[in-house]
C-alpha cells in the first residue's frame, strides 16, 4: 500500500540568534500514514508534533530530510487542494464573520460561485454554527471558534487531515462532535493526522498511533501492538489466603486484593483460593491505558527502538 | 498570479484602517476648500484675479497663484503620503503575525502570489483613493479656470502613485526582515522625507563614498520631484519612472523570495 504521508529521516532545527541558539525540533523522523486512516501522534508540548504538521503543510521547511504527501515532493503546492488543516489554537481576524472566512479560505481552495456557498451552509450546519454564522469572530466562544475551525478544514471536501489539537478547548459535547466527525470521516475514506496530548480521546478514535519526544519518534504501531498483550487481573478476596508463591494480598477496605499477569496466572491463583476454600469476591481485569504506555514511553522505560520500525500499516 | 480573493480581503482589510480613514478625511476637507473657499477669474486665458475665502488678490496674481499652488500641493502630497507610509507599513508585519496566515498558505496558494496580491490590493486601495482625489480636484480647477488648468493634476496623481509604489516595496521589504510596523514605518518615513531629498541632491555631494551609497538607494527624491514638476508646471522626466521600476522589480523580487524561503508560524 502506497502511503498518502511518508517522512524519510526528517529533521529541523530552529535557529536563533543569528544562528547562535539552535533548537532540534525533530529529529531523523520517518513516518507514513496510510489512505482511511486516524493516525494519532502523542507527545508532550514542545515535542515536535505541531512542526511536523507545518513540515507537512510546506510553512516550515526541513533542515534535511524527505517528505512525500500523495506521493509528490513539496516544490508544487497543488495537492494541497486535497488538504484540509485545522491549526492549534486556531484564530481568524476578530473583524471577520464565520461566512467571511469560509468564504474567504473556500475561494482559495478553488471552490466558487453557487457550490461554495452550498458547501458553506453544509458546513455551518455540520459544525452547529447557524445561529452565528453572521456574527463576527470576536462575539464567539473558545469553542465555537474551534468549531469554525474544523468547518474551515472541511470545508473543500480534503482528503486528508491535519488537526492539531481539534478538541483542546472544546466541552465534552464539542469532543464528542468532533470524534463522531472524525469516524465519519476515516470511514468514508478521509486520512487523518491527528496530534494530540489528550491521550483518552486517541484512544477511542485512532487506528495508529506515534508517540514523539524531545523531535524523535519513540514508538509507532497499532494500539493494540502498542498495549501489552498480557492482561493484568485485579482479585479480591474476603480474608488474607496466606498462599505461598508469587502471589502478595494487600489489606483493602473491603477485603484483601492481589494483581495477576496474564489468564494462565490468573487460573492458578484460582485454583489456590479453591483449594483453601476462600471465598473470591471479585475479579477484575485492569487495563493498561494509552497513558500508561505513553508515559513508558516517553520517561525511557520503553524500547523504543524495537517498536519503531515494527508494525507497519495495514 | 494574483488572488483576486486576496486582493479583496486585503482591501477590505485595509480601508477601515485609521490612517486610511485620516486621508480620507484630509482629501474631502481641500475638496471642500478648493470647492468653496478658491475663485479663479480668467480673461483671454489669463489668470487676473484669485479668490481666497471672500479676499481678492489683483496684483501680482499669477506668483501668488505660483506660490500658492507649490505650498498647497507640498503640503496635501506630503500629507497624504505620510499616512499612506504609515498605512503600508503595517502590512507585512501584520500578515506574519495574521492567524489566518497558515490557513492561508495550507491552501493551494504560492507565497509570492499570496505576497503580491496583498501588494496589489493595497496598491489599489490607494490608487482608488488618489485617482478619484485628483480627479475631483481636476475637475473643480477646470470648471473654476474655464478648463485653463486640471489636467496635469491627473498625470500627477499618476506620478504620486509610482512614488507610492516605490515606498511600498521599500516597506515590504524592511517589513519583512525587521517584523515591526513602527520600525517600518519609521524608516520607510526617514526614507522618503529625509535621504529622499540627499538623494535627489546627490550630483552635488563632493564626498564620493556617501555620492555612491546615496545613489544606490531607491530614488523617492527625484520621483517626488518629478510629480511636482508635472503638476506644477507640466514636465514629465521618463527615465526616473523606468529607474524606480527597475528598483520595483528588484526589491520585490528580493521580498518575495525572503517571504518564500521563511518559516510560517
Amino acid at each position: 500500500m502506497i502511503p498518502i504521508v511518508e517522512t524519510r529521516s526528517l529533521s529541523k532545527t530552529y535557529r536563533s540568534d543569528f544562528g547562535r541558539k539552535s533548537v532540534q525540533a525533530l529529529q531523523d523522523l520517518s513516518l507514513s500514514v496510510y489512505q482511511g486512516e486516524i493516525f494519532a501522534l502523542l507527545g508532550l508540548n514542545g515535542a515536535g508534533k505541531s512542526t511536523l504538521m507545518k513540515i507537512l503543510l510546506d510553512l516550515v521547511r526541513p533542515t534535511s530530510g524527505e517528505v512525500r504527501v500523495f506521493g509528490e515532493t513539496l516544490k508544487s503546492y497543488h495537492w494541497r487542494r486535497k488538504v484540509g488543516y485545522l491549526p492549534e489554537l486556531f484564530a481568524v481576524p476578530r473583524f471577520m464573520t464565520a461566512l467571511n472566512v469560509l468564504r474567504y479560505l473556500g475561494e482559495l481552495s478553488g471552490i466558487k460561485g453557487n457550490a461554495l456557498s452550498v458547501r458553506i451552509d453544509e458546513m455551518i450546519v455540520r459544525v452547529g454554527l447557524s445561529e452565528a454564522a453572521n456574527r463576527q469572530v470576536h462575539t464567539f466562544s473558545k469553542g465555537m471558534v474551534l468549531r469554525l475551525g474544523v468547518a474551515q478544514a472541511l470545508l473543500h471536501q480534503p482528503q486528508i487531515l491535519f488537526l492539531d489539537e481539534p478538541t483542546e478547548g472544546l466541552d465534552p459535547l464539542g469532543r464528542k462532535m468532533v470524534r463522531t466527525l472524525l469516524i465519519d470521516l476515516a470511514n468514508s475514506g478521509v486520512t487523518i493526522l491527528l496530534n494530540s496530548h489528550l491521550l483518552s480521546e486517541v484512544e477511542l478514535v485512532a487506528h495508529r498511533v506515534g508517540i514523539l519526544h524531545k523531535g524523535r519518534l519513540r514508538a509507532q504501531g497499532k494500539l493494540s501492538e502498542l498495549l501489552p498483550q498480557n492482561q493484568h487481573f485485579e482479585v479480591e478476596v474476603a480474608e488474607n489466603p496466606s498462599l505461598e508463591g508469587p502471589w502478595t494480598f494487600l489489606q483493602v477496605r473491603s477485603g484483601w486484593t492481589s494483581e495477576v499477569q496474564g489468564s494462565e496466572q490468573l487460573q492458578q491463583l484460582l485454583a489456590a483460593l479453591k483449594s483453601r476454600s476462600v471465598p473470591v469476591l471479585a475479579v477484575k481485569p485492569v487495563r493498561t491505558t494509552l497513558e500508561d504506555v505513553f508515559f513508558n514511553y516517553i520517561s525511557g522505560d520503553g524500547d523504543a527502538e524495537d517498536n519503531s520500525d515494527q508494525a507497519d500499516y495495514p | 498570479m494574483l488572488k483576486t480573493i486576496v486582493i479583496k480581503q486585503t482591501i477590505r482589510e485595509n480601508i477601515l484602517q485609521p490612517a486610511f480613514l485620516l486621508t480620507l478625511i484630509i482629501q474631502i476637507a481641500v475638496i471642500g476648500i478648493l470647492a468653496f473657499g478658491v475663485g479663479l477669474h480668467y480673461e483671454n486665458g489669463l489668470l487676473v484675479s484669485f479668490d481666497w475665502f471672500g479676499g481678492k488678490i489683483e496684483e501680482q496674481v499669477h506668483s501668488f497663484a505660483e506660490t500658492f499652488a507649490s505650498a498647497n500641493y507640498e503640503l496635501v502630497s506630503s500629507s497624504l503620503m505620510f499616512l499612506f507610509i504609515i498605512g503600508c507599513s503595517f502590512l507585512y508585519p501584520e500578515l506574519l503575525r495574521s492567524p489566518l496566515l497558515i490557513v492561508t498558505l495550507a491552501r493551494p496558494v504560492s507565497r509570492a502570489s499570496l505576497f503580491l496580491s496583498k501588494f496589489a490590493g493595497f496598491s489599489l486601495l490607494v490608487f482608488s483613493a488618489v485617482i478619484i482625489f485628483s480627479l475631483i480636484v481636476s475637475a473643480i480647477f477646470y470648471e473654476k479656470s474655464d478648463g485653463n488648468i486640471g489636467g496635469s493634476l491627473l498625470l500627477g496623481s499618476v506620478s504620486f502613485c509610482f512614488e507610492f509604489i516605490t515606498i511600498f516595496a521599500i516597506c515590504s521589504l524592511v517589513g519583512l526582515l525587521i517584523e515591526n510596523s513602527m520600525g517600518t514605518a519609521v524608516i520607510a518615513v526617514a526614507l522618503y522625507f529625509f535621504l529622499g531629498p540627499l538623494v535627489a541632491d546627490a550630483g552635488e555631494i563632493q564626498n564620493p563614498l556617501l555620492k555612491v551609497s546615496l545613489i544606490l538607494l531607491p530614488p523617492v527624491g527625484q520621483l517626488s520631484r518629478a510629480t511636482q514638476e508635472l503638476v506644477l508646471s507640466y514636465r514629465l522626466n521618463p527615465d526616473i519612472y523606468l529607474l524606480s521600476l527597475l528598483y520595483i522589480a528588484v526589491i520585490l523580487g528580493v521580498s518575495t523570495t525572503l517571504f518564500h524561503r521563511r518559516d510560517i508560524g
